[in-house]
């Protein structure tokens, strides 16, 4: 076995969040045509349907007019959550329609490899499992079409919207290439002779865990053995949120998964005033940055601290992250991961362990029985139990050697 | 601060490298290949088994590349009851 990855769809939802957006883009045509879920970054003021009212008052033909209402600034960031339509995420058209779509393995052999494997000494074996739960990765219906309406947000509605699926003509497509047969004869001999061929592979691991401090201090151990522990990417997850804002039902309800949903609980406090922020405290507008609800985060390694000074807020948690890709000019790489997206659903603590970046086996051994320890809590004070984090993912990235030989393959973590 | 500029060497700019580039002639074929699961080809999250497996092998002098693997599979949405219009998801 070189590779075991569960919760692998959280898995690819992390990696495809550092990714360009750019590059997501072409993802996303490749994958299915279809713009991503999270595909928002440029559509903070979107939502101006919400503010078109059909009506006939005043109406002096048959076809009626069209009133706008006034109860919201259009430009104003964030006042109006993007709303997914039926055009946005469009699904499958038509009674049992079909779609072709294509998923790129999200495995340190396969995605970005630099390396050519060969097959005959080294065939390769691939295994997906598909989820238990139909209604994982798809948007299911809620809405009773009468008082629950395209008007309010309930866009995907029992009687637009089917939840069952299957896939079938699954195929592996590949390229292979042919030496020539003095190379090919040369690797075989070298192979053959007893000595080896050896890959650099990334290894994942995701140790997951639940908790109910009730909002206060959670203190997760964390048991992994590896020669080079290069970084962690650290995810929070609590039950997406549910009910309706200003009249209108959550986006959160139909997209909000436990795979795509990275928790943070600044999602809970609005960017800016809504009608009545004086006398109804959830319409307080908190800004971007929500101080009073900041977190504090630090990792621990046997006697060394990452960072040594534990991290506060929600800036440095993303200058932390961008240390650990590597991203630091912006003009030349950069993440899917908007202003607002950070706030909300896509916070990612990284933690890098390496001691040089972009050099190999720079990293930290764990192999000699190291703790590893994550604490998290609230900047200020703790958090509303109604919104305190009730499970970390911590996504462990690692470096291993995976060396081929005649008679089978090692992996050396 | 011209002995100091004095201490770098020179390098020939590649505007003016009229060499030939290197090549990889040993490389004498690239195909693009599929592989199909072992087993069944229908899977569903309700029903029947849940592991799509491959065995991805080949003869001698195949070389993989490890960067092109993508699976694709035929995603079908199954009519459940009535209702449904021509914007179905």
């Amino acid at each position: 076995m070189i590779q075991d990855i569960i919760e692998y769809n959280r898995h690819c939802e992390l990696y495809k969040s550092f990714k360009s957006k750019a590059v997501n883009e072409m993802d996303d045509i490749e994958s299915c045509a279809n713009p991503s879920w999270d595909d928002d970054y440029h559509k903070y003021a979107n939502g101006l349907d919400n503010f078109l009212q059909a009506t006939t008052d005043g109406a002096t033909n048959a076809g009626g007019v069209a009133n706008v209402t006034t109860g919201g600034d259009h430009n104003e960031w964030g006042r109006v959550d993007f709303r997914h339509t039926r055009h946005s995420l469009s699904g499958i058209p038509g009674a049992n329609g079909k779609v072709r779509v294509a998923h790129t393995p999200c495995c340190g052999l396969l995605q970005g490899s630099k390396y050519y494997l060969p097959l005959k000494f080294a065939p390769l074996e691939l295994e997906f499992t598909i989820v238990s739960d139909g209604n994982e990765p798809i948007v299911v219906p809620y809405g009773n079409g009468t008082t629950q309406t395209d008007s309010n947000g309930y866009y995907f509605q029992d009687g637009n919207t089917s939840t069952s699926w299957e896939i079938n003509n699954v195929i592996i497509r590949a390229e292979v290439i042919t030496l020539d047969n003095t190379v090919d004869n040369n690797i075989t001999k070298h192979l053959l002779e007893g000595h080896s061929l050896k890959l650099i592979v990334p290894q994942y691991h995701t140790i997951t865990q639940t908790f109910n401090t009730g909002g206060g201090e959670i203190n997760m151990n964390i048991v992994k053995s590896a020669s080079k522990l290069t970084n962690a990417f650290i995810t929070l997850y609590r039950t997406p949120r549910q009910g309706e804002i200003y009249a209108n039902y959550l986006v959160d309800n139909y997209v909000h998964k436990r795979w795509n949903y990275f928790y943070n609980p600044m999602i809970n406090g609005q960017i800016n005033d809504g009608g009545d922020p004086e006398n109804i405290p959830a319409q307080a507008g908190k800004g971007f940055q929500d101080y009073s609800r900041n977190l504090s985060w630090q990792m621990q390694i046997a006697n060394k601290k990452y960072p040594e000074f534990e991290c506060q807020s929600l800036s440095e948690a993303f200058y932390f992250l961008r240390r650990t890709l590597h991203y630091m000019n912006a003009d030349q790489n950069s993440l899917n991961i908007s202003y607002r997206q950070y706030r909300e659903n896509k916070f990612v603590i990284g933690v890098s362990f390496e001691k040089m970046a972009d050099v190999n086996f720079t990293g930290t051994n764990t192999k000699m029985g190291s703790l590893i320890t994550f604490k998290i809590k609230a900047t200020e004070g703790t958090l509303a139990e109604t919104e305190q984090i009730t499970e970390i993912f911590t996504h462990l990235v690692s470096e291993s050697v995976l060396e081929l030989t005649e008679s089978g393959a090692i992996v050396y973590d | 601060m011209d002995n100091v500029v004095a201490e770098s060497s020179d390098v020939m700019i590649n505007q003016l490298n009229f060499g030939l580039p290197e090549t990889s002639q040993y490389i004498t074929d690239r195909r693009q290949v599929n592989y199909f699961p072992s087993g069944s080809n229908v899977y569903a999250s309700n029903a029947g088994n849940k592991n799509i497996r491959f065995y991805i092998s080949g003869d001698a002098n195949s070389y993989l590349d490890l960067s092109s693997v993508r699976l694709f599979v035929l995603l079908y949405k199954i009519q459940m009851g009535h209702g449904q219009n021509s914007y179905d998801h």
